[in-house]
């Protein structure tokens, strides 16, 4: 790593548990400014509940996580998302009695950190995602679940976070749905945003980014990157349903 | 009585007020309920402490001050319970909500049995909305039409700041996933205590309109409470229009329930209760 890269987060040793039963043992990971990290794992193995811990949803008991060498362990969720941190779940949570533009408009956030240029507006988020001006004063929960992740994208662009926590953004979509949603994250790659990706989905994932770590029963069990993790079959094999 | 269209245009009419009543008094229930997930049984309460208030400020100034007073010190009074008790039980659990709102409940009766004694406390309608207008042989109390009037008025502004503003849409955002709210960078907790503030101002308003034309007694916040509950199961938790529309259906059975079988008046509410929750359980209006 040279000086010019710098990290934007850094997860230290984390242990979270859902009441008593222990979740993550000791996730350690870094996200370089302007990286998607990719997240591979089966259903179960804990990453959302990765993702939960660095937003604050399901905060860590153990450990330290670090946003801009700042420690966030123990913010509350809305006060991580004012850092800079927006989570896309898995669950397409869009608000499903408010309209698209609504969803879109309450997210709006501004961010001192970014440029002029890179600030997310309704129209810049138009034109990543079209299908959603079509549909800007539909009730979000009539929209189709491969709109619905893309609002949920959308929405959490809106807020023009430094760092995007996107949570299997693929599943249950169809391939052509799941071709579109690629293209428009590597457009956000194109733009510098920094993107912690978790997936199922390893095709998806080995076009989209270049490091990965993949997590089982709650640990890294390994980081590398892809080129690696493809030579190395006896890995992809007991870890990832390929 | 013979019945007639100006009999059942009149009963209607004043069943339209106080259903107008029973809208104001639940949609703080509602949304309360809706936004935070707290079943606030000691809304009735805050109503009868409100109805206590109006008596005391309309008796040293005037009614039309009460007004504008009463709800002013209720959401004060809303402000102290939610950021000093309700707060702490948000994550509680319904049980703990209940106990809280229960120990309000007394604590508010013997408040208002200590400063006020027990006499009913009558209010009188104000001059200028005394009588009635005779319109197409139709008796109609001023004072009803005042109230629809009034309370149409508070029903479109907080319809138009629920639908058209920022605010609004945080506050549905909230009633259908909270969490993912929070998760935006929004800090709901302040759209908590505005919510709850603004349900106990709007209890308030429905408890100093209420005070010319009814009699405050001990034990009135017991009645407002089941109503407001039975609005909030018809129309549907959260939902403010749901409120609206089940506050009248309710006020309207009422007052024809007492011309057809006046004994079995106060059933017909129930039979509307267990109809919805049977066929419709999540209230004709719900957000889901």
């Amino acid at each position: 790593m040279t000086d010019s890269t710098k990290q934007i987060l850094r997860v230290q040793g984390i242990h979270t548990y859902y009441g008593l039963s222990h979740i993550l043992f000791g996730i350690s990971l870094d996200i370089n400014e302007g990286e998607v990290l990719c997240l591979l794992g089966r259903n179960g193995a804990g990453k959302t509940t990765t993702m939960r811990s660095i937003a604050g949803f399901s905060p860590a008991q153990e450990g330290m996580i670090y946003f801009y060498g700042e420690d966030i362990t123990a913010l509350s969720a809305n006060k991580i998302a004012k850092k800079g941190i927006i989570t896309a779940f898995a669950e397409k949570r869009v608000f499903g009695n408010l309209t698209v533009k609504e969803n879109l408009e309450i997210a709006r956030r501004d961010n001192p950190r970014k440029k002029e240029h890179g600030i997310w507006t309704l129209n810049k988020v138009y034109e990543l995602f079209p299908v959603l001006e079509g549909y800007a004063k539909k009730w979000a929960k009539n929209l189709s679940g491969g709109e619905q992740q893309m609002l949920c994208i959308a929405r959490a662009l809106m807020s023009n976070p430094d760092l995007l926590l996107l949570d299997e953004p693929t599943i249950g979509l169809a391939p052509v749905v799941v071709d579109d949603i690629a293209r428009q994250i590597r457009k956000l790659q194109e733009e510098g945003m920094s993107i912690l990706l978790a997936e199922q989905n390893f095709l998806f994932a080995s076009e989209l980014g270049i490091r990965c770590m993949i997590i089982d029963t709650g640990e890294i069990k390994y980081e590398g990157t892809f080129e690696e993790l493809k030579a190395n079959e006896s890995i992809m094999k007991k870890y990832l349903t390929v | 009585m013979e019945i007639n269209a100006s009999l059942l245009a009149s009963l209607v009419i004043s069943g339209m007020a106080r259903g107008m009543i029973y809208f104001l008094l639940s949609c703080g229930l509602t949304i309360i309920f809706g936004v935070m997930g707290v079943v606030n049984f000691a809304h009735g309460a805050f109503y009868m402490l409100a109805f206590y208030i109006t008596f005391t400020v309309a008796n040293a100034i005037g009614f039309w001050s009460s007004l504008i007073i009463v709800p002013l010190v209720m959401i004060l009074v809303g402000a102290v319970a939610e950021r000093g008790l309700f707060q702490r039980v948000y994550k509680s659990g319904h049980v703990f909500q209940l106990l809280l709102s229960v120990g309000i409940i007394h604590v508010i009766s013997d408040l208002v049995r200590l400063l006020w004694g027990l006499d009913p406390k009558n209010g009188s309608i104000p001059n200028l909305l005394m009588g009635c207008f005779d319109m197409f042989g139709m008796v109609i109390s001023k004072y009803s039409i005042f109230i629809i009037g009034i309370s149409s008025v508070i029903a479109v502004v907080l319809i138009t700041i629920l639908y058209k503003s920022k605010i609004g849409s945080i506050i549905r955002a909230c009633v259908y996933d909270e969490e993912m709210t929070r998760g935006l960078g929004i800090n709901v907790s302040g759209v908590f205590s505005l919510v709850f503030m603004a349900g106990i101002g709007m209890a308030a308003v429905a408890a100093t309109i209420a005070y010319p034309m009814t009699s405050g007694t001990l034990g009135m916040d017991a009645q407002m409470i089941i109503i407001a509950f039975c609005v909030t199961i018809i129309g549907g938790v959260g939902s403010i229009g749901g409120a609206l529309v089940a506050g009248l259906v309710i006020a309207i059975v009422e007052s024809l329930g007492i011309l057809v079988l006046p004994q079995y008046a106060d059933t017909f509410i129930y039979v509307i209760v267990v109809a919805v929750l049977f066929f419709r359980p999540q209230g004709l209006f719900s957000i889901e």
